[in-house]
């Protein structure tokens, strides 16, 4: 077969070379099939920061050993279930967002990494935006979400799974606004003297 | 900066060079980008088959709405529901399948590729297997690890699949459930 050369700066040849001996590949062959794959992701719209956070979302998700599934199936779901044990199931989904906090503060310990993690994930969620907003020293946030499921009922369990994750965080919230698929919410750092004005 | 040259196919410097130009950057710039996060991604156990399976499954999932939420709370989930609505619930899990048979047959027309479809699915999944074996022309044996953790979501699981054998005409003979697994035995309708 016809041969070409790409050009690498002397960093990158020396990982790309480092990481083909670790796999016992030659260079040429771990570089002609990565390349493959990285014009057909291009194509489609793929760049590498965007590849690079879907990978680390997946990563995440194996973490949490989560499943995914049609929202419109699990906002039937939750209803349903509102229906039965509504206290029982606001229970679960701030169960969820302690145990889910736990996990993602690895990779976000600070409030304000959560829109990283969030951005990374947009694609496995319906969520459409993902928005915190904090004061200089962190004591204040304001959250707003959209995409919060197409129900009243799921929505308000998206805000206990929040209110419980702004809780890890050691946040309490102090306003709240929450409409189908839409929260606002207002929390500041638990006994932090600078309570957010209305 | 110091440069090294890395010899590639033709064939993969065509496609690739291809690209770099549409995106109006240089093969240099555009080549340094890909490979340093692709040596990333290498070291972290990611093949060029694997980023090939979640871009192809992302591009379906673009097609529908879904989220993802951890395995254990979905059972959970199940599990309430289960205790008082199950053939509510069993119904629910039956729809989804049918609902979701068009967008799978787009992607795999016939019954073959389902197995080749779920391996780039399984990273979305708690599934550890999903293997679709023909038995002879007629009928196939669908073996899955992983369905869940309670017996009730492995129900839920078989309904879901049920649905889906049905929309590629194939109908259920027998089925074994068990928790996490479950193995199922389909025949071509109409065959016999």
């Amino acid at each position: 077969m016809a041969k070409a050369s790409v050009h690498l700066d002397g960093p990158s040849s020396l990982e790309i070379a480092s990481t083909a001996k670790s796999e016992e590949k030659t260079i040429k062959a771990f570089v002609n099939e990565w390349l493959l794959v990285a014009a057909k992701l291009s194509k489609q719209g793929w760049s590498p920061t965007k590849l690079q956070s879907l990978c680390d979302s997946f990563t995440l998700m194996k973490e949490m050993n989560a499943i995914t599934l049609p929202s419109d199936f699990v906002d039937e779901l939750i209803a349903r279930e509102y229906n039965t044990d509504k206290q029982g199931l606001f229970r679960m989904f701030r169960e969820m967002g302690s145990q889910v906090a736990d996990v993602v503060k690895i990779d976000a310990p600070s409030i304000h990494d959560l829109t990283k993690v969030a951005n990374e994930f947009l694609s496995l969620l319906p969520l459409k935006i993902f928005k915190i907003s904090t004061d200089g020293q962190e004591n204040n946030v304001e959250i707003v979400v959209v995409g919060a499921g197409k129900r009243r009922e799921s929505t308000e369990c998206a805000f206990e799974m929040l209110e419980a994750f702004l809780n890890s965080y050691g946040f309490s919230v102090a306003n709240r606004q929450i409409n189908v698929g839409t929260i606002q919410v207002q929390a500041s750092r638990h006994n932090s003297s600078n309570l957010p004005t209305a | 900066m110091a440069r090294t040259n890395m010899s590639v196919d033709q064939k993969v410097f065509d496609e690739f060079s291809a690209e770099a130009q549409s995106q109006n950057k240089t093969l240099f710039a555009f080549t340094n980008e890909w490979l340093s996060v692709i040596s990333e991604l290498s070291k972290d156990g990611w093949t060029p088959s694997k980023i090939h399976g979640i871009g192809h499954s992302i591009s379906l999932l673009k097609e529908m709405d879904v989220i993802t939420l951890p395995s254990d709370f979905v059972d959970e989930l199940i599990a309430r529901m289960y205790r008082t609505d199950k053939q509510g619930l069993l119904n629910m899990f039956r729809d989804m399948g049918s609902s979701l048979v068009g967008l799978l047959k787009i992607a795999t027309p016939d019954i073959d590729g389902l197995s080749e479809l779920a391996k780039e699915f399984i990273m979305l999944l708690p599934v550890k297997q999903f293997k679709v074996v023909k038995q002879d022309n007629d009928s196939i044996e669908v073996d899955i690890v992983g369905a869940g953790r309670k017996k009730e979501s492995a129900e839920c699981t078989f309904e879901f699949l049920e649905a889906i054998l049905n929309g590629y005409d194939y109908s259920v003979s027998k089925h074994e459930i068990g928790v996490g697994m479950l193995r199922v035995w389909a025949y071509k309708t109409g065959a016999f």
